[in-house]
């Protein structure tokens, strides 16, 4: 349980950061630690070093715009919990925050290391996905600005090059007004065994305007159910739409399967979990 | 002087310094020139070592030395194992410190580096090259034990440890009996994680030749005998330190190969040598719980009686025997199997099996949460059999009353006990017939809640020796306690008992404080050291208040009766007529005229008029060997309800009567029940180790295995009965196992009522929710995978 041998960089600015990460080779960018530490101390991650951006104050900012709201990669979960702003703006960014893991962990866990880790199972992933984030890059090449639905690519693996640095997470304005993070938690590890974010509007009719649902979790990705909200849109809301809805979003999904809990048992969750959130949500 | 402490909620003495980082565990001890110790383990399940190179890691830096298996063979003892059941036909299978030839499951350790820092150390192990040729593993006892199975220990053919069989012939009342209800329990495997890991700091001082060990064991002067014997030491120049140790539940009971391999290195290198493991070292090496098969059959009659008990277990015992192993599936199981009923006939055979795991030990309750679990699950299922509620079988064959003193079927005598009373206890705090109507209401919205009982009695304070020797048990089950007064009235008492987290630095002052007439911070309860206690057999099998605390009361009085013979000669009164009352001796019904305990102890040491033959000082010692163990009991209900749809299990209400004798601290007793109920709660619903086909331990850290967490249960509610063991001084019998051995029955028992509706019977433990989902899909023709 003690890592390898590293190097260890605490960077001031964002530009030394990414210099550092030039400048040496396999050096992984260390923000609130809760992934990447444990993986070293397990000796699965080995880097030869460590750029420390957890202090770097530009990382840090959170700023809303008149069409957007920008989260600095750096901003820790209890950061985000803390700002009264951002919950009144997106509820369920507060939502979700507040079922990640345990105080201590949403002391030092940044929202930024979250969407780099690219864990499957994160709590935020799948409002990322439901509020269609973008996640905006620094690196040699100058900067990138990389849609969420181009993010995930594979189990712990982002879109984000080696050699850059998240900077910002930009959530667009207005979201859908209902929302709602639901999470079914693993009983060890407190991950989502299925976490579904939901936005939705509907009309005074009940029919739906717009609804964005997300799964976290369950999947071998996190995921959109482009199929529900499909099914879902300009539809008047009733059980038997949801439940039709629900049976068609589980197949925008591929499923984990492990030991204890297999990929059917995965998939049945996050119906459960996409009904009641609909649920919920409706019922705001 | 001060009130009267039995009895009351004392704080607990030792909290202040635990809970603000002063206490001393092993890992806080540092000494001058210390050096790390770090193991390489096999990760392979079973193998051949063709050949181990440690050159390059011997090169590395900071590293002093390295040891192979085949370095160590013949230089120190195999790790032993201390219970040796009669009639059992145990194979005692050698188990060296480091492996030279096989290794046997995932952890089994293959060398050992001693390096400046653990940094170091760790990186070193790294370096080293292991050729393993891959042997087929094998990981459930039913499999170990087929045709084909691999071979994993030479001397156990068949993979087969021992094999015991217990009890009266029961053949007869099952071919005569109305009714056979037959099942087959899987008790899962554990892993215990106290918050402290295991630890072993190693000093050596060669011009002496003595030895001192801090290490995290229940029972240091077991460890002594034990360490002793594998290094070469004789016991006057070895000393065993525990003074705070952080939970063990059993797992810090066994004699490890780590601790000794750091002793061995300390000796060998004549410097200090530090081992601790890390988490992920603890899933995979400290000793496991429970892991058996349980083939149980019931017969009774329809009326509700039941006539006869027999039960054949498969218990994993791992790779290796454990210290403790082979007397936790045979005798503090296979002779409590009836549980709290008037059973006339009843059988046990166990088959203890070699596996390519984890050495499998005592976990908290040690046998007796298993043959709960039986017993109590099979009660249901003869009730659900006959038509009848499970309360009102289970009124039907309790022990009564006056059956008391109880010879069960396997010549156990229990001691005392009401069962009824603590179940219609239990009743009331429940509203029973309300709860069946709401549940029934309940089902009719696809709603469904069960409730679940567990009426259980155990055994524990360990225990009378010379039952510890028929059951072959290798030591004895006495304890020691000194109580010395000094000069200035104050007291130290030491104790053989050995606590780590039950707080008898607290509840033992509170014996004495009373006895005395002393206030509480006046007393200090020294335990943990063999160097500053001379004998005892440590803490485990709740035994610490029965044993330590009747050796304690006895020392306590000796104390006083000596007390009083000097303050009679200082009242100037005839001996013998001298009353004590809260630290005040005084001549009898003549209370205006006193001495205080303060003075009759100046005197005693002062010595300057002390009565004929009377020797001077204050102080005495007892070794209090009971006579029979101790049977805590009661009546244990959990309320639940199961989630149809995701297949969650909720905690809604759990009510626990308990009946431990009389509480000392209620405090720290609810505290211990508490814990039990949380642990076995853990057991019903949420842990289970799982290995893979080839011996891998899938669930090898948090993220995979469940412990029970804070926000999964309800306030818990708590009540007792109180009837006193009529054989030790105290009258006390014992809690730290009573919660979890009685819980887990309890909790499945419910979610098996719960899902009544589903027509489902039983269920495998853990009930995760997938498992619950499954089943409840399966019942109405679903589709699983």
């Amino acid at each position: 349980m003690i890592p390898r041998p590293f190097r260890y960089h605490r960077a001031e600015t964002l530009d030394e950061a990414l210099k550092a990460l030039q400048d040496h080779p396999d050096t992984k960018v260390l923000s609130g630690g809760h992934s990447l530490l444990p993986m070293m101390k397990l000796r699965v991650a080995s880097p030869a070093g460590l750029v420390d951006i957890g202090r770097i104050v530009e990382l840090q900012s959170v700023s809303a715009q008149s069409d957007s709201i920008a989260i600095g990669a750096a901003t820790t979960y209890a950061r985000v919990l803390e700002d009264s702003r951002l919950s009144e703006l997106m509820p369920i960014l507060h939502q979700a925050v507040s079922v990640i893991a345990d105080p201590q962990v949403r002391y030092r866990g940044t929202v930024g290391g979250s969407a780099v880790h690219a864990d499957p199972a994160s709590d935020l992933s799948a409002v990322f996905l439901a509020c269609g984030v973008s996640f905006v890059v620094k690196g040699p090449r100058g900067e990138r600005i990389i849609p969420v639905d181009e993010w995930y690519l594979a189990p712990l693996v982002s879109a984000l090059a080696p050699d850059e640095i998240l900077e910002r997470i930009v959530f667009p304005r207005p979201l859908p007004g209902r929302q709602t993070y639901l999470k079914f938690p693993h009983p060890a590890s407190g991950y989502p065994l299925a976490g579904v974010a939901v936005l939705l509007d509907v009309d005074d009719t009940m029919r739906v305007r717009e609804v964005r649902i997300a799964v976290s979790g369950a999947g071998v990705l996190p995921f959109r159910a482009l199929s529900a909200e499909a099914c879902l849109k300009g539809e008047k809301v009733s059980s038997e739409r949801i439940q039709e809805a629900v049976s068609r979003g589980l197949d925008d999904g591929e499923y984990t399967d492990d030991v204890q809990y297999s990929a059917a048992y995965r998939r049945h969750l996050a119906g459960v979990m996409i009904e009641r959130a609909l649920i919920r949500a409706l019922d705001e | 002087m001060s009130g009267k402490v039995m009895g009351t909620r004392v704080v607990r003495k030792e909290d202040a310094r635990l809970t603000t980082g002063r206490g001393r565990y092993t890992e806080d001890v540092q000494l001058p020139g210390m050096l790390y110790a770090a193991m390489l383990r096999s990760p392979h399940a079973h193998a051949v070592i063709e050949h181990v190179d440690v050159s390059e890691a011997e090169r590395m830096p900071g590293v002093v030395k390295v040891y192979t298996g085949r370095d160590l063979k013949g230089r120190m003892g195999p790790i032993p194992t201390a219970w040796i059941p009669p009639n059992s036909d145990l194979k005692m299978v050698e188990h060296p410190a480091l492996a030279h030839q096989h290794v046997r499951y995932v952890g089994d350790g293959v060398a050992m580096v001693v390096a400046s820092s653990r940094s170091e150390a760790e990186d070193a192990l790294e370096a080293i090259r292991v050729d393993y040729r891959p042997l087929p593993a094998v990981h459930s006892p039913l499999a170990a034990l087929e045709k084909d199975a691999p071979q994993i220990h030479e001397d156990a053919p068949d993979n087969v440890a021992l094999h015991w069989t217990v009890g009266t012939p029961v053949e007869e009342a099952f071919r005569k009996a109305e009714v056979v209800v037959k099942r087959r329990f899987r008790q899962q495997r554990l892993i215990p994680n106290p918050m402290e890991p295991r630890s072993a700091v190693a000093q050596y001082n060669a011009s002496t030749g003595e030895m001192t060990l801090w290490a995290t064991t229940q029972n240091p002067h077991i460890h002594r005998v034990l360490v002793s014997g594998i290094l070469g030491i004789p016991e006057h120049k070895l000393r065993i330190v525990a003074t705070d140790v952080g939970g063990g539940f059993g797992a810090k009971i066994a004699c490890y190969a780590d601790e000794i391999l750091a002793a061995y290195a300390a000796r060998d290198l004549e410097r200090p040598v530090k081992w601790t493991e890390s988490r992920s070292e603890h899933f995979l090496t400290t000793t496991h719980g429970r892991d058996h098969v349980d083939e149980v059959e019931l017969a009774g009659t329809r009326d509700g009686r039941v006539t006869a008990l027999r039960v054949k277990s498969y218990a994993n015992l791992g790779a290796y025997l454990s210290t403790a192993a082979p007397g936790v599936p045979t005798i503090l199981f296979g002779l409590i199997v009836n549980g709290a009923y008037d059973i006339p006939y009843a059988s046990t055979e166990v088959i203890g099996v070699f596996t390519n795991t984890t050495p499998v030990d005592a976990y908290r309750g040690a046998g007796r949460p298993e043959a709960t679990y039986l017993i109590e699950r099979i009660m249901d299922a003869y009730a659900q059999e006959i038509h009848m509620d499970p309360v009102q079988v289970r009124q039907k064959n309790l022990i009564k009353k006056d059956q008391f003193p109880y010879t069960n079927p396997f010549g156990l005598t229990y001691d005392s006990g009401d069962y009824h009373q603590a179940l219609d206890r239990a009743l009331a705090k429940l509203d029973y017939p309300a709860l069946r109507r709401e549940q029934e209401a309940l089902r009719r919205q696809n709603k469904y809640i069960g409730i679940g009982f567990s009426t259980y009695v155990e055994m524990c304070g360990l225990g009378p020796s010379e039952v510890a020797g028929a059951v072959g048990f290798q030591g004895g089950l006495w304890e020691s306690a000194l109580v010395r007064v000094h000069p200035g009235g104050k007291v130290t008492v030491f104790t053989g008992a050995s606590p780590h987290g039950q707080g008898e630095e607290t509840t033992f002052a509170q014996i004495v404080a009373d006895r005395l007439g002393l206030p509480m911070e006046d007393i200090e309860v020294v335990h943990g050291d063999t160097d500053r206690i001379a004998m005892g057999w440590g803490t485990y099998g709740s035994r610490t208040t029965a044993v330590g605390g009747g050796a304690l009361a006895r020392a306590t009085d000796r104390v006083i009766a000596k007390a009083k013979t000097i303050a009679a000669h200082m009242l100037e009164v005839p001996e013998g007529a001298v009353e004590v009352e809260q630290g005040r001796f005084h001549p009898e019904g003549q209370t205006d005229r006193s001495v205080t305990i303060q003075e009759v102890t100046l005197q005693a040491y002062l010595a300057w008029n002390l009565p004929p033959e009377v020797e001077p000082g204050l102080e005495a010692s007892a070794f209090y060997d009971p006579t029979n163990f101790t049977y805590p009991f009661g009546a244990h209900v959990a309320v639940v309800s199961v989630d149809p749809e995701t297949g969650e299990v909720r905690l809604l209400r759990y009510i626990a009567v308990d009946d431990c004798g009389p509480v000392i601290n209620p405090m720290i007793v609810e505290g211990q029940i508490h814990g039990g109920i949380a642990q076995g709660v853990g057991q019903a619903l949420y842990e289970g180790a799982i290995y893979d086909e080839d011996g891998q331990l899938v669930t090898g850290s948090f993220l995979d295995y469940a412990m029970p967490k804070a926000r999964f249960f309800p306030r818990l509610e708590l009540d007792h009965t109180v009837t006193p063991s009529p054989h030790n001084p105290l009258g006390v019998k014992g809690v730290g196992e009573t919660g979890t051995i009685a819980s887990t029955p309890a909790v499945v028992n419910a979610v098996i009522d719960a899902l009544a509706p589903f027509g489902i019977t039983d269920l495998e433990m853990p009930l995760t929710p997938p498992r619950v989902w499954e089943a409840i899909t399966q019942s109405k023709g679903g589709r699983v995978s």
